[in-house]
This record gives C-alpha cells, sequence and structure tokens, in this order.
C-alpha cells in the first residue's frame, strides 16, 4: 500500500513538473510573438514598399536626369540621389553616357541599378527585408538576359556579363560599398523567383 | 530527480521533432521544373546568387508549357577553404556526406522546391552534396 501511494505520488509530481514546465514555455512562446507582430506590420510595410519600386518610362528617357554628383559621389555608401528616382546619380548618368542610343539597355540596365541602390536605402535590414530586395536583384539580372539573344549560348554569357559588369563594377566602386555588399548578402535566406517581368516593356521601345 | 532530468529531456526532444518536422513542405506540384544549383568550396554568398541568376537568365522563364524555377542551395565555405577540402577527402574516399553542411542542404531545399521535377547543377564540391541529396530524396517513399 505505501508503495502504491509513493509511486502515485511520484506521478503527481512528474505531472505538475510536466504541466509547470509546458506553461513557461507557453508564456516564453507569447512573449516572443508579441515581438513579432509587433514588428511584423513595420516589415509587411517595407516589404510592400520594396516590391512596389519600379523603374519608370521618364527614367529610360533621361526626362529628369541628374546633375553630376562629382566627388560627392563616393563620399557615403549610398551616394548621391538628387532626382529622387532610387538609382544612384554617377550610375544613372554612366548608363546614359555608355548607352545615349539603346532605350532597351537602359531600361534593363537602369532596373538593375535600381534594384542594387535598394540594399543600401533600407530603413530596416533583416532576413526577409534583405531576401526580398535580392528578390528584385535576381529580377533585375534575369532582365537583363532578355534583351540578349540566346541563339549562341557563350556570345550570350558574354554579352550579359558585359551588361552586368557595367552597373557592378560601377555600383560596388568602393572598399566600403564591397564590404555593405557582402554583409547584406550574408542575411539571405531561402527564395524562389520573381515572375520574369521587366518594369518597362521594353519591346516597345524602339532602340 | 532523476525522473524529473529524464522527463525534461524528453519533453525537449519532443519539442526540438516538432520544430523540425513543421519547417518541411509536404507538397510537391506536378506541374513545373526547378533547378537547383550547388556551389563548390571558397564560393560565398554573391558568388552563389551569380551562378543562380546567370544559369537563370539563361532560360525562359517556362519549358513545356510550365513554369520553370531556378534557385540555389548554399553551401558555405568553412576555415578559408581547407575544412572544405578535408570534406572533399571524406566523401571522396568514404563517400560520406552526413556534415552538418548536407543537413542545412536538405533543409534549405524542402523549402524551396515545389515541383516533383527538379535538376540539381552541382560545381565542384557542390556534386557531392548534389549526389547525396539525390540519394536522399530517391529514398523517400512515395518517390518515382
Amino acid at each position: 500500500m505505501f508503495f502504491k501511494v509513493s509511486w502515485v505520488r511520484t506521478i503527481l509530481k512528474i505531472l505538475k513538473w510536466a504541466f509547470l514546465i509546458l506553461l513557461a514555455l507557453f508564456i516564453v512562446l507569447v512573449i516572443i510573438r508579441a515581438f513579432h507582430f509587433y514588428n511584423q506590420d513595420k516589415i509587411d510595410a517595407q516589404v510592400a514598399k520594396i516590391h512596389a519600386t519600379k523603374l519608370t518610362l521618364d527614367d529610360v528617357m533621361g526626362k529628369n536626369l541628374p546633375p553630376d554628383p562629382g566627388s560627392l559621389a563616393d563620399a557615403t555608401v549610398q551616394g548621391i540621389d538628387a532626382n529622387n528616382n532610387g538609382i544612384r546619380d554617377d550610375v544613372e548618368l554612366a548608363v546614359f553616357k555608355e548607352y545615349p542610343n539603346s532605350a532597351k539597355t537602359r531600361a534593363v540596365l537602369l532596373q538593375y541599378a535600381l534594384a542594387l541602390q535598394m540594399e543600401v536605402i533600407q530603413p530596416m535590414v533583416n532576413t526577409v527585408t534583405a531576401t526580398e530586395v535580392i528578390r528584385e536583384q535576381s529580377r533585375g539580372f534575369e532582365c537583363i538576359g532578355e534583351i540578349v539573344s540566346r541563339e549562341n549560348s557563350q556570345k550570350f554569357d558574354e554579352e550579359t556579363d558585359i551588361l552586368i559588369k557595367f552597373i557592378e563594377n560601377r555600383q560596388f566602386n568602393t572598399e566600403e560599398r564591397k564590404n555593405d555588399r557582402n554583409l547584406f548578402v550574408k542575411k539571405v535566406r531561402s527564395f524562389s523567383g520573381l515572375n520574369r517581368v521587366c518594369d518597362i516593356n521594353y519591346s516597345e521601345l524602339l532602340n | 530527480m532523476k525522473n524529473r532530468i529524464l522527463f525534461i529531456l524528453i519533453l525537449i526532444l519532443l519539442f526540438l521533432f516538432y520544430v523540425k518536422n513543421v519547417s518541411a513542405s509536404e507538397l510537391c506540384f506536378s506541374n513545373g521544373y526547378t533547378i537547383m544549383t550547388i556551389n563548390g568550396i571558397n564560393t560565398d554568398e554573391n558568388g552563389a546568387l551569380y551562378n543562380r541568376n546567370k544559369l537563370a537568365s539563361k532560360f525562359l522563364p517556362t519549358y513545356n508549357n510550365q513554369p520553370l524555377t531556378v534557385d540555389f542551395l548554399y553551401n558555405p565555405t568553412h576555415l578559408l577553404g581547407l575544412a572544405d577540402l578535408v570534406d572533399v577527402l571524406g566523401q571522396m574516399v568514404i563517400d560520406r556526406n552526413d556534415d552538418y553542411d548536407m543537413v542545412e542542404i536538405l533543409n534549405d531545399a524542402s523549402q524551396k522546391v515545389t515541383t516533383q521535377k527538379l535538376l540539381l547543377v552541382g560545381h565542384s564540391q557542390g556534386n557531392f552534396y548534389a549526389n547525396a541529396l539525390y540519394d536522399a530524396i530517391v529514398d523517400e517513399p512515395g518517390y518515382n
């Protein structure tokens, strides 16, 4: 009899501890989720803003070109964006200087530059926002391939590399910018590509 | 006291299994194709991302009238590539692919792959992981 009472007591003790542990875990979970939901709205708004950022036809046609930022271009990681179109001014001007007669090329290059610049102007950088920016960058990267013929694979590689390097070499032109880029990419998590629709319907552009 | 400790450990273990299982997607669609790149040693996230983007840009968004997804599974570099060289030796000599990176790659794949048709493109050490991933997938019930 004594043995049985002792046994029941042990089980009750274990159950009590199990309940207390589950309660403690539940409280910790609730606290963590409360912080999560508090930040989630802000993150959702930022993600919506990232995907709503698009290149405009006016940007492609150079209707609001910025002045040359001069030495101020590399003074900060963000650089200068005097015309507030999301593209760094020195990169934007370089595209127009190199491709004055090809609106299609400007359209895809400026879209990629716009997506790359997004990573340095984010008000909050975390795994979610970093991943969404990178998704936009990948869409921009793929868009560059859209204006190059795929008939010859080697030529396709060479031509797309020239265009991509043209933007990346200018966008990441200082050690500080390169380091920031590396830190940003480390925050990226699993993602699936966005629909490959370029911001500008380049097929409607004449040149 | 012993019972209590044992019970706490069992409870924690149960939680761990639960967390691990809910992260995996159990549904894969018959419609669509997925191409996954797995990088080799001494390739940082930038390089892995470049490989993914480069491969994606070479294809049209659809294949056989079905959506085509291109993504990457990241194989990180450890100790400037030295630890990876040791891993490669293990993978070559005793066909051992059960390291931490393989677990991460498997978890990553379970989140990214949503189609039944999957092509793995490995580079260098990425090929060892591609083969191991293939073996892991074909060993699963329901694979055909």
